[in-house]
């Protein structure tokens, strides 16, 4: 059969966005397609851009803080850690026992709390809505344990230079190990309801794949990265707080598509959960934060402060005159380097593949645009 | 790793020192390309980030290669004039560079030459001025 | 309709020397109105319905306001809503098609109900094609959704109605093949023998090979329908609506309430194909009927909240490569068995 056809056909350019229900956020996606197969795709964003790195230089250290929750929204306690782990090398700022096992176990949280939203939000793009409001129900209680210890759901700001705000509330232990004991069989049922479904499978198995040289070269991490088989956590590359001290495994799936990534994400939460355990379990008493004076004014330099968030590689980039605002606050986001590989993984895909892929890599449009 | 790099460039890097992990670099434009292939050479081959910052006198364009191998940063320094600073562009050398490269000439107003798609990319297209440049007042 | 009501009237209206005409056109018009009302009100609680398993499904709890703890006049609060909205014809579209597209799908999906059996003496008319009469009728709502999409003059409209149309033509054959295996065990067309042949408590779901039939039935009417796995025309995760998507206010009712009543009809053709229609111990005719149709449509809203939706590509694979061969298959293994 002759591929030119009789009929002359063009190719069509498609917006996705910036108002669409799978964008996750204010994103547009030009899609050049044929038919129903993407061609090209030129992914346009800024829809977000706050500006916070500008504001960053005319706010005083602790001043920044809250604005780095806005960054990654879903995952709040990533972004406060990066930041102040930055700030906390440029002054030499030795963090106390208490206060590292209190941080992991709020950063862990928050990871189980963005997996969740992931899973919520990729399953309602491909039509599984019921998953939406399990995931959602799931992430409710974790939501609660936030309120109770710092008062904020999402934006917890709950970290200090040399700490955290607060300690532990009443309550809070027992709470916690209710929800560890809650989470793991909803887990499996996920895996029945979704993993193992026929029509999900069909779906995402063997589409979007990123190889994993290509994966490296653009940047990626996080389960991007670990979905194509190299496993690469900076928990485990370059530990800080009390990552070294704890036993958890690196969660890579070879298959480079968006089943792999959606599993490295449903088995870290497991992990997760193993590695709150372990810190309830070895729990020192002490102080939760450290001696830092009343206004925070770093020597002269700079530091990078490197976390692995729910999406990847997130670091902070600090630059200090001396002065009590920063001379240059820089955020490296890891979606920002995802999004650049996805036109990449979409080529020769279709329309409904354009919603799993970018469902797949689980981009948060604040840390994009920041 | 310093010293390799040191034998394999000698006097273009301007200044080298170890600080923990980083390996904080300076060369000049003329060397930059040399030494990022050095460097992605020597297994750093994960490209971190390209950002700047406005020292007053110069802008810094600092570029972040880590290898996972041995876990260091290899942090490389060019200082370009406030305006009209030109680079080579690494996207040749590194897929991830395009985005990062474009978000510098859109906040900054360096150009990266040999970028196949030098455009704005968090401000719109209409947009008038370099925001992170220190001179740079919002209205 | 009752057929002894139907005589008397006519030898009464006769007897006084009237047009016999106008009397039919009455009765005719009379028995339209009737049977609207009927799909109005059932569309109204099949929404509701919907919203409470849904809700239930997804442990919330769904409309409990309007009208009572069980909220069963949100549907109609919904309704009145949807009138009042503004009516927007987008500038480029073609007005003519965009205005007609809504009544394309809702007249033959009203239509289509003329010759469903409510109960032994409750069908509007028993044609002597009533199958053929079905399966061309249901053919015309696609019609209407490719109009739709096209005269929007949006992409994503045109996306959508054009996956309607891949869809539609290709899961017409194997509900087609269906249809026939159930034809030839009846041995006629007219759906009196249809439900004729199930007297008694032999019903054809019962009867082998025609489970084959069933499934196959029941998976191409979810896709008749536009239901999840099969909603890409209306993908709202991906189109935003799709075909539908440039509509406000009262059309957008029309197609609305036009896939709720193709749904219920959907469910009570695959009540009398399968299983006898009205029949049942002890309960009026009318009553098992509507309790098996609300059956199936419960189930099929039950897959509708559980399982993901397939890619358009998926989705005529496995028409062609599955649902045909096995629809072939039913229908010459119905042949040999019951022929």
């Amino acid at each position: 059969m002759s591929e030119r056809s009789l009929t002359p056909t063009e190719t069509v350019v498609l917006n996705m966005g910036p108002q669409h229900p799978s964008t996750h956020g204010v994103l547009r996606l030009q899609l050049t397609l044929d038919g129903e197969v993407v061609t090209d795709c030129q992914p346009v964003i800024g829809y977000l851009h706050r500006g916070i790195e500008k504001i960053g230089e005319a706010r005083t250290y602790p001043q920044i803080l809250p604005y780095t929750d806005r960054l990654d929204y879903l995952s709040s306690a990533s972004n406060n850690l990066a930041y102040l782990q930055a700030v906390e090398k440029l002054m030499g700022v030795e963090v106390p026992e208490r206060a590292k096992y209190l941080r992991v176990i709020l950063l862990e949280f928050n990871r189980i709390a963005s997996h969740l939203m992931f899973v919520a939000s990729f399953a309602n793009d491909l039509a599984a809505t019921t998953m939406f409001l399990y995931c959602l129900r799931e992430r409710e209680p974790i939501m609660d344990l936030f309120e109770m210890w710092t008062g904020a759901r999402l934006t917890q700001s709950g970290m200090r230079v040399g700490g955290l705000a607060w300690d532990l509330p009443d309550g809070f232990i027992e709470k916690t190990r209710d929800y560890l004991k809650l989470l793991p069989p909803r887990l499996a049922e996920y895996d029945r309801l979704l993993s193992g479904n026929r029509i999900f499978r069909v779906r995402t198995e063997g589409v979007g794949i990123l190889p994993p040289e290509e994966a490296i070269d653009y940047g990626c991490s996080g389960p991007t990265l670990r979905g194509s088989g190299v496993s690469y956590d900076v928990r485990r590359a370059e530990p800080y707080e009390v990552y070294d001290q704890l036993d958890f495994d690196v969660i890579a799936f070879p298959a480079c598509d968006c089943m792999a990534r959606y599993q490295v994400r449903m088995d870290e939460m497991r992990q997760s959960l193993r590695i709150i355990e372990q810190c309830l379990d070895r729990l020192p008493d002490g102080e939760v934060i450290a001696k830092v004076p009343r206004t925070i004014r770093p020597p002269a330099g700079e530091a990078y402060g490197r976390v692995e968030s729910p999406r990847g590689d997130f670091g902070c980039w600090v630059v200090s005159d001396g002065g009590p605002q920063p001379a240059r606050v820089r955020f490296r986001a890891p979606s920002f380097f995802h999004l650049a590989a996805l036109p990449r993984m979409l080529r020769g895909w279709k329309i409904g593949d354009v919603v799993a892929i970018l469902g797949s890599i689980d981009t948060v449009l604040g840390e994009v645009d920041r | 790793m310093l010293d390799k790099l040191k034998s394999q460039l000698g006097e273009a890097i301007e200044s080298a020192e170890e600080v923990g992990r980083e390996l904080r670099l300076r060369v000049g434009a003329g060397a930059l390309i040399r030494l990022v292939q050095a460097c992605q050479e020597n297994d750093f081959s994960y490209l971190a980030d390209i950002t700047a910052a406005d020292t007053g006198t110069e802008l810094r364009v600092v570029y972040r290669l880590i290898s996972f191998d041995t876990g260091q940063h290899a942090v490389i320094s060019v200082g370009v004039p406030r305006s009209g600073g030109r680079l080579p562009s690494l996207t040749g050398l590194y897929r991830g560079a395009d985005w990062p490269e474009r978000e510098v000439y859109d906040l900054f107003g360096v150009r990266f030459d040999g970028h196949p798609n030098l455009q704005r990319i968090l401000l719109t297209d209409d947009w008038e001025g370099h925001p992170l440049l220190k001179s740079w007042q919002a209205k | 309709m009752s057929v002894g009501v139907y005589q008397s009237l006519m030898t009464w209206w006769l007897a006084r020397g009237w047009f016999g005409w106008i009397a039919e056109a009455i009765w005719m018009v009379l028995m339209a109105a009737i049977v609207t009302v009927f799909i109005m009100v059932t569309v109204l609680v099949l929404v509701w319905l919907e919203r409470k398993i849904s809700g239930d499904i997804q442990s919330r709890v769904g409309p409990n306001r309007v009208g009572g703890r069980f909220g069963p006049l949100q549907t109609a609060a919904d309704a009145l809503k949807l009138l009042m909205k503004e009516d927007t014809i987008p500038e480029g579209a073609d007005r003519a098609v965009f205005i007609l597209a809504p009544f394309v799908v809702f007249v033959p999906t009203l239509l289509v109900f003329m010759v469903v059996p409510f109960s032994d003496k409750w069908i509007v008319k028993d044609l002597n094609l009533g199958v053929l009469f079905v399966v061309a009728v249901s053919a015309f709502p696609t019609i209407g959704l490719i109009m739709a999409g096209w005269a929007s003059n949006n992409k994503y409209a045109i996306v959508g109605s054009l996956r309607a149309a891949a869809q539609s033509l290709s899961y017409e054959i194997p509900l087609l093949m269906a249809m026939v295996c159930v034809v030839v065990a009846a041995g006629s067309l007219r759906i009196g023998d249809i439900v004729g042949a199930q007297q008694g408590g032999h019903w054809f779901i019962l009867r082998f090979p025609l489970q084959l039939a069933f499934l196959i039935y029941f998976i191409t009417s979810m896709a008749e329908v536009n239901r999840v796995p099969f909603d890409l025309p209306e993908a709202e995760s991906e189109l935003v609506a799709g075909y539908h998507v440039e509509y406000s206010g009262m059309r957008f009712a029309f197609f609305f309430l036009a896939e709720f009543a193709h749904l219920f009809f959907v469910s009570a053709f695959c009540v009398t194909l399968f299983f006898g229609a009205w029949e049942g111990p002890w309960l009026p005719p009318v009553v098992w009927f509507l309790i098996k149709s609300y059956a199936l449509v419960i189930a099929i809203m039950w897959i509708r909240w559980t399982v993901p939706r397939l890619r358009i590509d998926q989705i005529m694979s496995f028409a062609w490569k599955l649902l045909v061969p096995m629809g072939l298959a039913a229908v010459m293994l119905t042949a040999l068995v019951r022929g």
